[in-house]
């Protein structure tokens, strides 16, 4: 006997997710899903943005990673809420998912936050598959890592919202087509902003924070405030 | 390796399904849609599979898995086309504002018992 089911197999995160927005949005949260391959720059990046953005706006966190409590210990230094996922406790899974965010954030009193960094697992594959609930994904991708990784991990790029090319202070350094990278982004995905920053020199950085700025006015206005 | 999670997730969604069935019932097939631009390696599902549905009705269920080529239109010559090299380019016109239409799929589409 043949028995229909016609059911998308991350139906049950997807519906998750989708309830996680709702609590996001009441609380009129800016919500960012925060995405790179290890090492690409991604805790540092939060770093210098709470740096320079901490006066101006209320941040929160939700570290992901297999093991260790080590991002959360640097973020914790800029005095933000901030939660650890650690996945050994899932089998060491590969990515976020959207009950692990729901769990996290009960731990979070959002009313006053205007911006949650989602830090996701570095890898490129997995948490491109996995809703979280986040409003806007953000992908960092290093110079080191060569021009072709847009086009090696489409379907990461393709639901990304905006890429931050990050590291470029040492460009100079590399034998690094720019501009092939750049093209291979926009290739696989035309609608993506893409912001060249160096997380460690400062350059560029400004481009990343008025994106944060307005994507916060955004939130804001279709929240109705 | 989010392959074990969709196997999980599989075994779950047809438990469910199973519920209101002949509980003698056991699962032979499992027909599934996995489109090409999805993160899913096939061989890593189907070993993930057999570890997530280990003493449960669905042990001896063969995995049947429907391919899904991923096909796009341009928004700009609203033409429709393949893509085969996942260069996100419209062949004829060469724009990159494309759609996806399908490709994304990882859907299980039914399955069978015995």
């Amino acid at each position: 006997m043949k028995i229909q089911v016609l059911t998308d197999v991350l139906k049950v995160n997807q519906t998750v997710a989708q309830e996680n927005q709702r609590e996001f949005d009441k609380s009129r949260t800016l919500v960012l899903n925060v995405m790179s391959s290890p090492g690409a720059g991604k805790t540092l990046i939060i770093e210098k943005t709470l740096e320079k953005l901490g006066q101006e706006l209320k941040f929160a966190a939700i570290e992901g990673d297999v093991a260790t409590a080590n991002d959360a210990e640097r973020l914790a230094k800029y005095d933000i809420p901030v939660v650890q996922i650690t996945t050994e406790s899932f089998g060491g899974a590969c990515h976020l998912d959207a009950n692990m965010v729901r769990e996290a954030a009960s731990k979070l009193d959002l009313s006053s936050v205007d911006v949650l960094f989602i830090e996701n697992i570095g890898n490129l594959i997995c948490p491109a598959e996995y809703e979280l609930g986040e409003h806007k994904r953000v992908i960092v991708l290093s110079v080191t890592e060569g021009e072709d990784k847009p086009t090696k991990y489409p379907v990461a790029f393709r639901n990304a919202n905006v890429l931050l090319v990050n590291k470029v202070d040492l460009v100079d350094h590399l034998d690094l087509n720019m501009e092939l990278l750049l093209q291979n982004s926009r290739k696989v995905n035309s609608n993506l902003d893409i912001l060249q920053v160096s997380a460690k020199s400062g350059n560029g950085l400004d481009g990343w924070l008025d994106w944060i700025r307005k994507e916060v006015q955004l939130r804001k206005k279709k929240s109705g405030a | 390796m989010h392959e074990m999670a969709v196997a999980e997730s599989i075994v779950q969604i047809i438990q469910e399904k199973l519920g209101g069935l002949n509980p003698q019932a056991q699962v032979t097939k499992v027909n599934l849609k996995i489109g090409k631009l999805t993160c899913v390696e096939p061989e890593a599902l189907r070993l993930s599979f057999q570890v997530m549905a280990k003493e449960t009705r669905l042990e001896e269920a063969a995995l049947c898995i429907d391919s899904v080529p991923v096909k796009a239109q341009c928004k700009d010559c609203h033409k429709h086309f393949g893509l085969t090299e996942l260069d996100f380019a419209c062949p004829f016109c060469e724009s990159f504002r494309i759609e996806i239409l399908a490709g994304r799929e990882l859907q299980i589409e039914s399955f069978e018992i015995e």
